[in-house]
């Protein structure tokens, strides 16, 4: 381990709590500043990782560690997440009960607009992302809503993922304060420490990517949401955003929030944006 | 390989974290004078009893629902270690006293607030008795 380099980290994301937790106190909406922010962010990485290439971040672990990405890349010839990817291309074009599809939920029919997701809803003030905007799609035509953690939502997920593979993280902040406030807060919760562990989810991600937490690689916080939905073989399966969020919580005796609760969908924002610029690249497929 | 940094049950964690901290008790594990009265108190002056607290340490460093130093730490002996906190080795030689070695387990954000390592005294996750066996173990690696 690099101990200097980990202090020196560790001082930045402190500026950035400090910066986070002060700002409100002083002037307001001018200090919040997510242009900065994603430049610093994205910068951060792409000096303490010059040799990684700037799109191959968005390949979680793989991106740390040129082994695993060579065993990656020959799994990559089968993927685990074809299944899903099937599944959710069928389901897709599949019309609901009263006829309508998915496509008639979103721009473009549904096809390549990932990299849209999550964007601030001004009318109703709030973060939407992709997995909620299925369930209310889903809703919105008389259908049970799907868990958020895995399965169908995971298929649906992959498949719209899957048609904007290549395209660039596009995050819009409208002129409103009230997605700034949401901005700033999603920084916050990833930088706060919670739990009997007192990690935040910078602690693992930003301030130790790359490191080996017992016998996983720890990704860069920068575009950890590119890849989603993913393959895990610990999973057995596919996981959401949603199902990352609550694991990465709960596995460090943190208490898990409810998918797609109000912080977890500002977190989502904030990682996403900081994010814009490097290509979605899910469904993805980790050890 | 899964992903388990403790697998205890996980309840009313979040109490727990924000319980305020005991400074009463933190003061009491600061003070050699008063650690050496409890060690005679529980017999840890004795060779004998010293050995088995080393075993005893060994063990609850290396418990994955206790202290699970592995997950950051190479130790000699452990299996699976991570990369993310330096080798625990020569650490007699390191902290000839103990109550540094006590204080880096009980909070290490005293000394650097940034630090990953979790503040196992202050958040309940190790007792002072668990924490000065697995100090034991430490002074033999
Ligand atoms: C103590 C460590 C730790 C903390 C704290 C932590 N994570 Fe993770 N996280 C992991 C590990 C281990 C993995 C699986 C290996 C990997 O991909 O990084 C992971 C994976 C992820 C992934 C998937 C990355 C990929 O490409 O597979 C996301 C997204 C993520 N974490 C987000 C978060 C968020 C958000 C938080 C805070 C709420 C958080 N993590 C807190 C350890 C942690
Ligand atoms: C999640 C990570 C993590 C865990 C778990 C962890 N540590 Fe650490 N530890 C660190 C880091 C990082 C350092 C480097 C110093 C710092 O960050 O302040 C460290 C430093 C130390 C040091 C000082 C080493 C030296 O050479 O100066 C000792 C002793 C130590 N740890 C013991 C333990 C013990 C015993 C346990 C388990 C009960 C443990 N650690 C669990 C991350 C961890």
């Amino acid at each position: 381990m690099k101990a200097r380099s980990a202090l020196l980290l560790g001082s930045l994301s402190a500026t950035l709590v400090a910066f986070a937790l002060t700002s409100p106190r002083v002037i307001a909406a001018d200090k919040v500043d997510p242009v900065a922010d994603a430049k610093a962010f994205q910068n951060f990485y792409f000096q303490k990782f010059p040799d990684v290439k700037h799109e191959d971040f968005v390949n979680g672990p793989y991106s740390m560690n040129e082994d695993m990405k060579r065993q990656w890349q020959e799994k990559e010839e089968f993927p685990p997440y074809e299944f899903a990817l099937d599944a959710g291309k069928e389901m897709f074009a599949t019309p609901f009960k009263n006829g309508k599809t998915y496509a008639d939920c979103f721009p473009n029919g549904g096809i390549g607009i990932r990299q849209n997701y999550p964007y601030f809803d001004t009318k109703e003030g709030k973060v939407v992302t992709l997995e909620l905007a299925l369930n209310r799609c889903r809703e919105a035509n008389g259908e049970a809503p799907y868990s958020y953690v895995k399965d169908e939502m995971a298929s649906l997920t992959a498949y719209m993922a899957f048609t904007s593979r290549g395209k660039p993280m596009d995050i819009k902040i409208p002129d409103d304060p009230r997605a700034l406030a949401a901005f700033e807060n999603g920084k916050r919760y990833f930088y706060t420490r919670r739990g009997q562990m007192n990690f935040s989810c910078a602690s693992c991600h930003v301030q130790s990517p790359g490191e080996r937490i017992r016998a996983e690689i720890l990704a860069p916080a920068l575009g950890i949401l590119n890849a989603m939905p993913i393959y895990r073989s610990e999973w057995s399966g596919m996981g959401t955003t949603s199902r990352r969020f609550v694991t990465c919580n709960s596995q460090t005796r943190a208490v898990p929030l409810e998918p797609q609760a109000d912080e977890y969908r500002d977190v989502e924002y904030f990682l996403s944006y900081v994010a814009n610029g490097l290509p979605i690249s899910g469904p993805g497929a980790r050890p | 390989m899964p992903f388990v940094l403790w697998n205890a049950a996980i309840s009313a964690i979040e109490t727990i974290a924000i319980t305020p901290r005991n400074d009463a008790l933190t003061a009491f594990s600061r003070t050699p004078a008063l650690l050496l009265l409890l060690a005679f108190a529980t017999g840890l002056a004795s060779p004998a009893r010293a050995q088995s607290a080393v075993a005893e340490g060994r063990k609850l460093a290396f418990d994955r629902g206790k202290g699970n130093c592995l997950t950051c730490h190479v130790i000699k002996g452990g299996d699976l270690p991570g990369t993310i906190g330096p080798e625990l080795k020569d650490l007699k030689a390191k902290y000839p006293d103990r109550n540094e070695l006590v204080a880096i387990i009980f909070d290490e954000t005293k000394r650097n607030p940034q630090t990953m390592m979790p503040p196992f005294g202050r958040n309940r996750i190790l007792t002072d008795q668990e924490i000065s066996a697995i100090v034991d173990f430490l002074q033999t690696l």
